[in-house]
């Protein structure tokens, strides 16, 4: 699932400054799993900001309204009769759902309320752990199912570097908090599995070419001819 | 104001409670106010609406104005609510589409009048609550091999089918489903098996263990014998002495004194020569227990009181307790062939791994259960798992009896294969539903399942479900929802948001179980403090959504109370902290934007009026620093 | 020698001062130097000058801790004009496989002969932890990236390059980090990926290094590369303490602590236990020098080198005999109290 957080409220505040009337969409995808841009937070954001305006004596209405999935054009549609009557829009999607309802509404101008964080699993009730990098060239066969590039602090491919301590990534330090180092998790797995001979193995520097955007992704036998 | 269902007929009956109401308020006046503006099909003043002839003639009006709904405001009596809802019940009027309002408080017509309309309005946003009929499995698992577990399956068998499993050769490691119909996954002979139970009973019991660490380091032996020992030796003491110690271990529970008393008179019938009994305090507050103490004495067995510590020593004549008597200067001694010394209980092997596999909770001494006001003792915080006996506590033989009865009571309701339940269990409206697992996770009750089919009109084809049998309606999963896709009745988002579109200056989210009963009871207090507070009721502050305290401070509430009970005595294991929690989130909202210091969370539990007070006046004093809410949206 | 693009003679890989050390099987003995946070060489040339003639090859960190500095491969280029023998660190923090083979070639082109691939500390350290990371290749791919460059003469990605730079290949490798028995597994793939010589993280801990040899030896590694542990004295015992807990990948034995405590100066103890941690060094199998790191306190390198008795250098880059200790190294040993560790120094 894609997880995202919350933006500052100041920062939405700051960009929607010149606005009277606006529209906070949600999206009942992942962003209402990862419980950052449901119905619930999109009403919480509603009225935090309606306050914050009130008490800046400039008012501002807010509409709020959340629909199935804005990385779908189709659920996007239904944003249609709201975004006739704002003045911009503030989108509680991920940055893939922002930017394809503000495509189809050119416009209006979007703003982001959430900043979009990663690939990840929710481990329990208000933890998520990133899992994938969507590196666009899985390499999980070699690492025991777990992968390097993504839990890994340096992305490295053969191995723990000299910082990995008690079973820590030398991040844990500088960021203050604990970070399992990958490779240590991919060793004891592969340890598990009586694979450690993956371990010696060289693996050769990625290609990160489809690592990197802009992807697309086309199946030409799916596609369908409109014209 | 839009009506969830359209065919609502609702019938106001104003009682004046023989004239009490209309001494201050004119009765007349709230009717004709009313009438003026409201929606509803029926109205009517009543002199008392509490005889049998009014009872009657609402009786005929109901058939004749085919009302669904009832709304009496009057003196609010519970000997008038209990005649209403019966009332209601015998007209096939769901007792949960009938309000009462309290107008004895009223002070003027306006005060009555909205009271009246705010109720109104209720029963006008109130979903239909229906009853299910649901096929539950009669059948009981009892868990345990000691005298408890037997004696809990055989009271149980005279009802229903019971099953009792050991747990040792036959175990437990697995637990689907909801009460009425559980799977129980058991390992048999090393196969595992299956099966299905309506309702689980956990007697596994305690058992003594010897702390020699309490006896300055005694160790058992040939004349030193812990109480269990020199029960089950029942070896023939005639002509011996034999001594008892208590009140170093098991200090809590009444098992050794009952033990200790037992053997004692035991002893003296069956011929021992002196029988004596130290004992710190003596504890005997059960059926039977002073009878027998009383019983004890008259045989001649000796009751020695002592204080602080005592020390056993071996002579050449026999071993004895050195002590110091708590009104002679010199020491003590009793001089016996056999000391037997009480011991503690423990919680019985697998105790833990089955609170794992059921994930119920363990209290003291890890014992099953916390410590929690709340906890009805046979109940765990599953419904359909009970404890019976030592299991959550070591507990003396009539208190056994009583806790079979109780679960008895429990279990049989699944005796006859179904069950009929009030359907309010919180219901999901499938098109919002993310199928995220949140509410699955956050219930303390394991009373959620996803269930699937064509039927759930979203991208899953899923849905998240209420057990009504295993949900006990507190309300955390609608609170922590974030597709806001799931509405407790009687509380739902829109019935709770109504009660703060004006709210007073500081609106008070108040639980039932306590911060209700304590508001109600900090009124007789002091009423004039009362005056600037809005109470809203909510089942358990678990269900106090964040946008609940901030809609009422956006309505233009200055300050926003969470009544709440006392920490780890939630009814519902943590609803008090996930309030905790949101309300920490809801005051970093409000000082993002600089609204400042409007929100407190009070631990305050039913009895405590004052507390609630003090309370109040924190939060009005809190607001009176941080100025008129200046966040409140004019519309 | 000081042509850019001589050749190795006989046999040699890259034919640098170090590794002639190395091969001729003589003790090898390594300094270092951090570069400055300026755009100036007076560090480089002060503490160059002062190894001059007392180590083999002068190690100079890339953006050591993530720190901006002045770049390793300048201070290498400036030390080669000095008439030393730079070993060019290079991490794969901060650049791309593109950056890091132009680096080489221009590094090569101006005479560096040795370089030293690692994988750097994580930018969260440094002083811009924002900075994106590149990491596009890690330090065992950069090994191989060297040795392609060196033995089949083309870029990584396949493209003949011509005038190929021949480098002397070294890696690290950290006896303390984890998981433990993983650690000679990587040192030999990293011998597989064409490392010919290691420089270990600063053993502070004896013992734990000796578990590590032990596990080298078992697989026959030290036949296969030549090992530097480094050595590090450290200035305090308090600054000890604090490596002991709080510097990741490092481990600091109770009995390196407990030496710098009781010692009647600090210093001096940090000096004598840095010379005892050379001689245990020599004495064992499969070791076969020392790389001394002496972090920030780059002056006191001559002293241990002279007191473990590693003078005179065999093939002293280009000075048969220790150049003269400059005034401003005096200073700094006065500074520190060690300016009469070796009374004919100073």
């Amino acid at each position: 699932m894609i997880v995202a957080e919350g933006k500052p409220v100041e920062k939405i505040l700051e960009m929607l400054a010149p606005y009277k009337k606006v529209l906070i969409a949600g999206c009942r995808g992942c962003v209402t799993v990862c419980l950052t841009g449901g119905e619930k937070e999109v009403g919480i954001l509603a009225s935090q900001i309606r306050m914050a305006r009130s008490k800046d004596g400039n008012p501002i209405e807010i509409l709020e309204q959340t629909e199935e999935r804005q990385c779908d054009a189709e659920y996007n549609a239904k944003f249609l009769e709201n975004v006739g009557k704002v003045d911009a829009i503030v989108s509680l999607a991920c940055g893939i759902g922002i930017q394809y309802l503000g495509e189809k509404y050119p416009l209006t101008p979007i703003y982001p309320g959430v900043n979009t964080l990663m690939l990840g699993a929710n481990i329990d009730v208000g933890r998520w752990e990133e899992r994938c990098f969507a590196c666009g060239d899985c390499v999980l066969d070699k690492t025991g199912g777990i992968c390097p590039i993504a839990r890994c602090s340096k992305s490295l491919l053969n191995g723990p570097c000299g910082g990995s301590q008690f079973g820590k990534c030398e991040v844990s330090a500088p960021v203050k908090e604990d970070i399992p180092c990958g490779w240590q998790l991919i060793y004891d797995r592969l340890s598990a599995l009586g694979q450690l001979d993956k371990m010696s193995e060289i693996i050769p520097a990625k290609n990160w070419l489809r690592a990197k955007g802009p992807r697309t992704y086309v199946r030409e036998d799916l596609t369908l001819d409109r014209s | 104001m839009t009506k969830q269902i359209t065919n609502i007929r609702i019938g106001i009956y104003l009682c004046d409670c023989d004239g009490k109401v209309s001494k201050k308020v004119d009765l007349n006046s709230v009717k004709v106010a009313i009438q003026s503006k409201a929606e509803f099909e029926y109205i009517r003043a009543v002199e008392v609406a509490c005889t049998k002839a009014e009872r009657e003639q609402i009786v005929a009006e109901i058939d004749k104005y085919s009302l669904n709904r009832l709304l009496v405001a009057g003196c609010s009596d519970p000997f008038i609510v209990r005649q209403f809802l019966q009332l209601a019940d015998d007209k096939g009027i769901n007792r949960y589409n009938v309000e009462f309002v309290d107008l004895s408080a009223a002070e003027s017509v306006g005060a009555a009048v909205s009271a009246v309309d705010t109720a109104l309005n209720r029963l006008h946003l109130r979903a239909e609550v229906g009853y299910e009929e649901l096929a539950v499995i009669p059948d009981v698992l009892v868990i345990g091999a000691g005298s408890e577990a037997a004696a809990a399956a055989k009271a149980i068998a005279k009802n229903q089918p019971v099953v009792q499993i050991d747990n040792v050769g036959t175990r437990v490691i697995g637990l689907d489903g909801f009460p009425g119909a559980f799977t129980v996954i058991l390992l048999e002979n090393g196969q595992t098996v299956k099966k299905d139970f309506g309702a689980i009973v956990l007697a596994l019991g305690a058992v003594p263990q010897y702390d020699k660490s309490k006896y300055g380091g005694v160790e058992l032996g040939a004349d030193v014998l812990s109480l269990s020992q020199f029960i089950n030796a029942g070896k023939d003491y005639a002509g011996k002495k034999v001594g008892f110690a208590l009140g170093k271990a098991d200090e809590d529970s009444l098992l050794s004194f009952a033990a200790v008393l037992k053997a004692a008179l035991d002893l003296k019938e069956k011929g021992a020569s002196e029988v004596s009994i130290i004992y710190e305090d003596m504890k005997i507050c059960a059926d039977g227990l002073e009878q027998e103490y009383e019983r004890a004495r008259k045989k001649g067995v000796n009751f020695l009181k002592y204080t602080g510590e005592f020390q056993i020593t071996r002579f050449a004549s026999g071993i004895a307790f050195m002590y110091r008597e708590p009104f002679l200067a010199d020491p003590a001694k009793i001089v016996a062939d056999y000391i037997v010394l009480a011991e503690d209980f423990v919680p019985a092997a697998g105790t833990l791994e089955l609170a794992e596999i059921f994930d119920i909770r363990t209290g003291p001494g890890g014992f099953f259960q916390k410590d929690n006001v709340h906890s009805l003792p046979i109940r765990s915080n599953r419904a359909g798992i009970f404890f019976v006996g030592s299991c959550h506590g070591p507990i003396h033989g009539t208190d056994l009896y009583n806790e079979i009865e109780a679960v008895l009571a429990e279990v049989s309701a699944f005796a006859k294969g179904k069950v009929s339940v009030p359907s309010l269990q919180p219901k999901v409206e499938a098109e919002k539903c993310a199928v995220c697992l949140t509410c699955y996770r956050c219930c303390p009750h394991h009373a959620i399942e996803i269930v699937h089919g064509e039927e759930y009109n979203n991208m899953y084809f899923s849905a998240a479900r209420m057990n009504p049998l295993a949900c006990q309606r507190c309300g955390v999963c609608a609170a922590e929802c974030p597709g806001k896709a799931i509405q407790l009745p009687l509380y739902s988002d829109q019935e709770i948001l109504f009660e703060v579109q004006q709210p007073a200056r500081i609106v008070a989210y108040a639980c039932e179980n306590s911060g209700f009963l304590a508001s109600e009871f900090a009124k007789t207090l002091d009423p004039e403090l009362q005056k600037d507070l809005q109470i809203v009721e909510v089942p358990c502050s678990g269900k106090i959504d964040i946008i609940y305290l901030l809609k009422a401070l956006e309505n233009g509430a200055d300050g926003v109370m969470l009544c709440v009970c006392h920490k780890e005595n939630c009814k519902f294991v943590w609803g008090n902290d996930r309030a905790e929690q949101r309300k920490v989130r809801a005051q970093q909202i409000l000082n993002q934007v600089g609204l400042g210091e409007r929100i407190d969370f009070v631990h305050v539990a039913a009895n405590q009026g004052n507390q609630f007070n003090t309370a109040v006046k924190a939060m009005a004093e809190k607001i009176r620093q941080s100025g008129t809410n200046p966040g409140k949206v004019v519309k | 020698m000081t042509e850019a693009n001589s050749k190795p003679e006989g046999n040699l890989k890259s034919g640098s001062a170090l590794e002639r050390t190395y091969v001729s099987g003589q003790f090898v003995c390594t300094g270092e130097v951090g570069p400055p946070k300026e755009s100036s060489f007076h560090h480089v040339e002060m503490y160059g000058n002062g190894m001059k003639g007392r180590v083999d090859a002068i190690n100079l960190t890339d953006n050591q801790t993530a720190v901006t500095r002045l770049s390793s491969w300048a201070a290498a280029v400036k030390l080669v004009m000095m008439g030393l023998e730079p070993n060019l660190q290079m991490v794969c923090r901060d650049r791309n496989r593109l950056a890091m083979q132009s680096d080489l070639l221009g590094a090569y082109a101006h005479g560096v002969r040795n370089v030293l691939c690692l994988s750097g500390d994580h930018q969260a350290f440094g002083n811009h932890p924002g900075c994106k990371g590149v990491y596009d290749v890690d330090s065992i791919q950069l090994i191989g990236m060297v040795k392609k460059l060196r033995d089949e003469g083309c870029f990584e990605c396949g493209e003949e390059c011509k005038n190929n730079p021949k480098f002397f290949i070294g890696c690290v490798e950290n006896p303390f980090g984890d998981p433990f028995e993983f650690r000679a597994v990587r040192l030999e793939k990293k011998i597989e990926a064409g490392a010919d010589f290691v420089q270990t993280q600063c053993i502070l801990d004896m013992e734990r290094f000796e578990r590590f040899m032990e596990m080298v030896r078992e697989r026959g590694l030290h036949k296969r590369i030549y090992i530097s542990p480094g050595l590090m004295p450290v200035k305090s015992p308090k600054m000890a303490r604090y490596m002991q807990h709080g510097v990741p990948g490092m481990l600091v034995s109770e009995e390196f602590c407990q030496y710098l405590e009781t010692a009647p100066n600090g210093k001096i103890g940090a000096l004598d236990l840095t010379v005892d941690y050379v001689k245990r060094c020599q004495q064992m199998e499969g070791v076969a020098g020392v790389h001394i790191m002496a972090v920030a306190w780059e002056e006191v390198v001559p002293l241990v080198v002279q007191k473990a008795g590693l003078l005179p250098r065999p093939f002293a880059a280009f000075h048969d005999n220790p150049a003269p200790i400059s005034d401003e190294i005096k200073a700094l040993w006065k500074k520190s109290g060690v300016d009469n560790y070796i009374p004919e120094l100073a």
